[in-house]
C-alpha cells in the first residue's frame, strides 16, 4: 500500500477554483430534472451555477469553450440523461 | 483521516484535482468511487475535457474492461489531490495527496487501431490503489465515509 500525504496547498486560487466546481456539481445535482427537459442526452457545462455550453459529444461541448477563449477543465460537465446507468467495469 | 464522497444513486463521487508536468497548471476533476477497478483512471471524456494529447503520451500497459482489452497510455507524474478531514472529530480541514509514477489514461475516442467501448458520460475512476489506503466505510446521509 502506498504512503498517503497530507498537505496543505497554500494556493488559494485553486482551493477557490476547487470550491466553484464542487458547487457547480452540486448545482447539477439539484437541478437535474429541469436540465433533463432542456437538454436531454446532452453533455452540459456549468461554471458558477449557470448552464454555459451544451452540446452532444464532449468534445463539441469543449471545443464551444475553447471558442469563448476559456478552460475547460474548470467547467463542471455533465452528461445528462434519462436513461439511468449501469455500468460495469 | 476521512475522505468523503457524495453518493448519486449507486455511485460515490469525490471531486479532486491533478497536477503533473505535461499539465500547464493543476486540473480539476471528478472522480467515481470503483473498487473494481485496480488502478486509477482517466477515463475518455476527461482525456477531451482536459486536452491530454492523448497520443503523444507514453504507451501503457493493455487494460482489461468488462467490454475488451483497452490500450492506454500513461500520464506521467502525477500528484493527486483529494478534500480530506483530520483530527478529533475529523474537523480539520486538508488535503490528502498520492503520488503515481504514471496515471493510466483511455482514448478520447473509439478509433479503428485503438478500439475502446463507448464510455462517453463516464467518470474517472479512482480505483483500489488509492482506495486500499481507507479500510473504514460507512453509508449516511446520502455520503459515502473513507476512513484511513
Amino acid at each position: 500500500m502506498s504512503i498517503l500525504l497530507i498537505k496543505s496547498l497554500n494556493n488559494k486560487e485553486l482551493e477557490k477554483k476547487f470550491e466553484r466546481y464542487t458547487r457547480d456539481f452540486k448545482w447539477i445535482r439539484d437541478h437535474y430534472s429541469e436540465l433533463i427537459k432542456e437538454y436531454p442526452e446532452s453533455y452540459v457545462a456549468v461554471l458558477g451555477q449557470m448552464v454555459k455550453s451544451s452540446a452532444k459529444t464532449m468534445k463539441e461541448v469543449v471545443s464551444k469553450i475553447d471558442d469563448a477563449g476559456e478552460d475547460p477543465s474548470i467547467y463542471a460537465i455533465e452528461f445528462i440523461t434519462t436513461k439511468p446507468r449501469n455500468l460495469l467495469f | 483521516m476521512r475522505v468523503t464522497a457524495r453518493l448519486v444513486g449507486m455511485h460515490a463521487f469525490v471531486e479532486g484535482f491533478i497536477g503533473c508536468p505535461v499539465l500547464p497548471e493543476p486540473k480539476l476533476i471528478l472522480f467515481m468511487i470503483d473498487t473494481g477497478c485496480t488502478n486509477t483512471t482517466i477515463l475518455q471524456d476527461d482525456t477531451v475535457r482536459l486536452r491530454l494529447n492523448w497520443r503523444d503520451l507514453q504507451r501503457g500497459e493493455p487494460v482489461e474492461t468488462a467490454n475488451g482489452v483497452v490500450s492506454s497510455r500513461c500520464l506521467p507524474e502525477v500528484q493527486l489531490y483529494l478534500p480530506a478531514r483530520r483530527g478529533i472529530f475529523n474537523h480539520s480541514i486538508c488535503w490528502v495527496s498520492k503520488f503515481y509514477p504514471a496515471m493510466c489514461v483511455l482514448p478520447p475516442e473509439s478509433d479503428p487501431e485503438e478500439p475502446v467501448p463507448d464510455l462517453s458520460g463516464s467518470r474517472s475512476l479512482l480505483g483500489m490503489d488509492f482506495l486500499l489506503n481507507f479500510p473504514t466505510w460507512h453509508f449516511k446521509d446520502n455520503k459515502l465515509y473513507l476512513d484511513t
